[in-house]
């Protein structure tokens, strides 16, 4: 624990005297390589523009990562009384209006994004929430997502004492029908809507200015729960550990009128909503938000689509991409 | 290399009804542009300013066959043509499986076009008669010229896109449409429930994706 410590100590102080790294201009392939992120070129260019979208320089992609570092580092050298002091401390958050949402019986499901100090926010949410509602944190298991591993370290330390309400949910199918159940009962889940595990599995929707794919998973569990939607973004301060937890308005789930397509529209609708609660919070603090590096992928396939607002709809299913099946071999 | 490709166009009567498919070089695409006299050229405008697609040179023929004229002779760069609309036969050779052009069957069968196919040191000729009678033998042939263009090495400059050819590669880029199209369908109506008819297309669209997935799944498996 010792040497742990001594890290953490290292982490935060080389955080706090590393500052002067914000001023660079351009990435750094060998500190990119020590960071375990090396950039494609596109991935430069995308962390580039976001950062520049916020008024930084790339230098600040940097300094960032090294607060999350050091955040990390530390959370995982204290104990429950220890973390909730820390997080406590370096929140700046006004929670009226969760405190508001929660004047309604029905189930909440927070969405908040991996932007800023999500972790942190979401424990301050949790302690918060807990005195009122059962709160479940859904995400990956580190079986599926080895990094993972740390989130449930972390819980396992502050919330792993037997009386605290706050439990863990993972993303299988078991995972998926007790957030339903315990959204029907009025209870508190947390979601993170801005990753995939397979892309064929998203839609496409506006965000920050660009075409971002997302999964519409948020908002099946909102409307099969009857619960409502509660963007969220972490937003760090200027402390090293600063942080405000910022609420965007509440999004109700789209209704559907039950057919599988009118399910699937509605609960686009719904992300999409979502999605345009959080773009306000997000488009001038990209440099916080883990998938910065995307950006430009997304784009450029977007220049394979060809453009269809000018375009009758039907024309979309004659695209001979989309008919392949009608072909069978010929064998030579 | 500049003067054989010369004299290989030279060699061949330009009003006779010939299709040439030669390999994507520089220097059979410029000594093309240069020596094309009367034929025209079937390939990518990108690569090839002026050139005719595949649909437009198979219109000409129509129009000139209705005028009574025969088709036009033309030099095409097969290789250069990738996409879906222009490559529906899914060929099986081996354990691979390929889509290639369609335009030289059409063109041979239909308007009584021979072939003249480039593979590397000689020339497949497949008259119209034949290419009617057995179209596989043109199908073979464009396979045989496709590896005759790899072994170009450098040369070849539209090797960078053959594994559009592919069917799985096909399949993804599907896949990927299928996805953006239902994505902007949905988009632009995001503050109400679609039209009936845009819901039809959105449930087409999600049959094509799950077709297309499970055909994605089982070759990838």
């Amino acid at each position: 624990m010792m040497t742990q410590k001594f890290r953490a100590f290292l982490a935060r102080q080389a955080t706090r005297i590393s500052w002067p790294i914000r001023l660079l201009h351009g990435n750094l392939p060998k500190l990119d390589r020590l960071l375990k992120k090396e950039l494609t070129p596109a991935q430069v260019n995308a962390v580039a523009r976001g950062c520049r979208e916020g008024g930084e320089r790339f230098g600040a992609y940097y300094h960032w990562k090294f607060r999350q570092i050091a955040l990390l580092a530390t959370m995982s050298t204290l104990d429950r009384d220890q973390a909730i002091a820390l997080v406590t401390k370096n929140d700046h958050s006004d929670y009226r209006p969760i405190d508001g949402a929660l004047a309604d019986s029905r189930g909440l499901l927070i969405t908040i994004p991996h932007h800023g100090f999500y972790l942190p926010g979401i424990i301050a949410m949790s302690e918060r929430l807990q005195a009122q509602r059962d709160v479940f944190v859904f995400y990956e298991s580190p079986e599926n997502h080895d990094t993972n591993a740390i989130f449930d370290m972390i819980h396992e330390r502050v919330f792993g004492n037997g009386i605290s309400k706050v439990s863990i949910l993972y993303n299988n199918r078991i995972g998926l029908v007790r957030a339903i159940r315990e959204l029907r009962k009025g209870n508190v889940v947390f979601i993170l809507p801005d990753v995939a595990k397979r892309v064929q599995d998203t839609y496409r929707m506006p965000f920050c200015g660009m075409q971002r794919d997302f999964m519409l998973g948020s908002a099946t569990i909102a409307r099969r729960s009857n619960a409502r939607l509660m963007p969220v973004v972490s937003q760090p301060g200027k402390a090293l550990f600063g942080f405000s937890n910022l609420f965007a308005d509440i999004v109700e789930p789209c209704a559907t009128d039950g057919t599988a397509e009118g399910d699937l529209h509605a609960d686009y609708r719904t992300t999409l909503a979502v999605m345009r609660g959080l773009e306000p919070l997000m488009t001038h603090h990209l440099v916080f938000w883990q998938y910065i590096h995307s950006y430009v992928a997304v784009e450029k396939e977007m220049e394979k689509v060809p453009t269809f607002d000018t375009i009758s709809t039907e024309l979309l299913l004659k695209d001979p991409y989309l008919n392949l099946l009608s072909s069978s071999p010929i064998s030579v | 290399m500049s003067a054989l490709v010369t004299q290989l166009f030279s060699s061949i009567d330009p009003l006779e009804p010939n299709l040439i498919v030669v390999p994507s070089t520089w220097a059979y695409i410029e000594t093309a542009a240069k020596e094309k006299g009367e034929r025209c050229l079937i390939g990518d405008i990108k690569l090839m300013p002026g050139a005719l697609t595949p649909s437009q040179y198979l219109a000409q023929c129509a129009a000139r066959e209705a005028r009574g004229q025969i088709a036009q002779c033309a030099i095409i760069f097969t290789d250069q043509l990738v996409e879906p609309h222009v490559t529906p036969f899914l060929v099986q050779h081996g354990e691979k499986l390929e889509f290639l052009s369609s335009i030289e069957v059409l063109a041979s069968t239909r308007y009584s076009v021979d072939l003249q196919i480039w593979m590397g040191r000689d020339w497949a000729i497949i008259p119209a008669t034949e290419a009617s009678r057995n179209q596989l033998k043109v199908l073979r042939a464009l396979l045989d010229y496709l590896e005759a263009c790899k072994a170009l090495g450098s040369e070849w400059i539209v090797e960078n896109r053959q594994w559009q050819r592919a069917e799985q590669a096909r399949r993804k880029a599907g896949l990927a449409r299928a996805r953006y199209y239902a994505s902007y369908l949905m988009q632009s109506s995001p503050n109400a429930p679609l039209t009936s008819k845009d819901m039809g297309i959105l449930k087409e669209l999600g049959a094509c994706r799950a077709g297309l997935l499970q055909g994605y799944k089982e070759a990838s498996a």
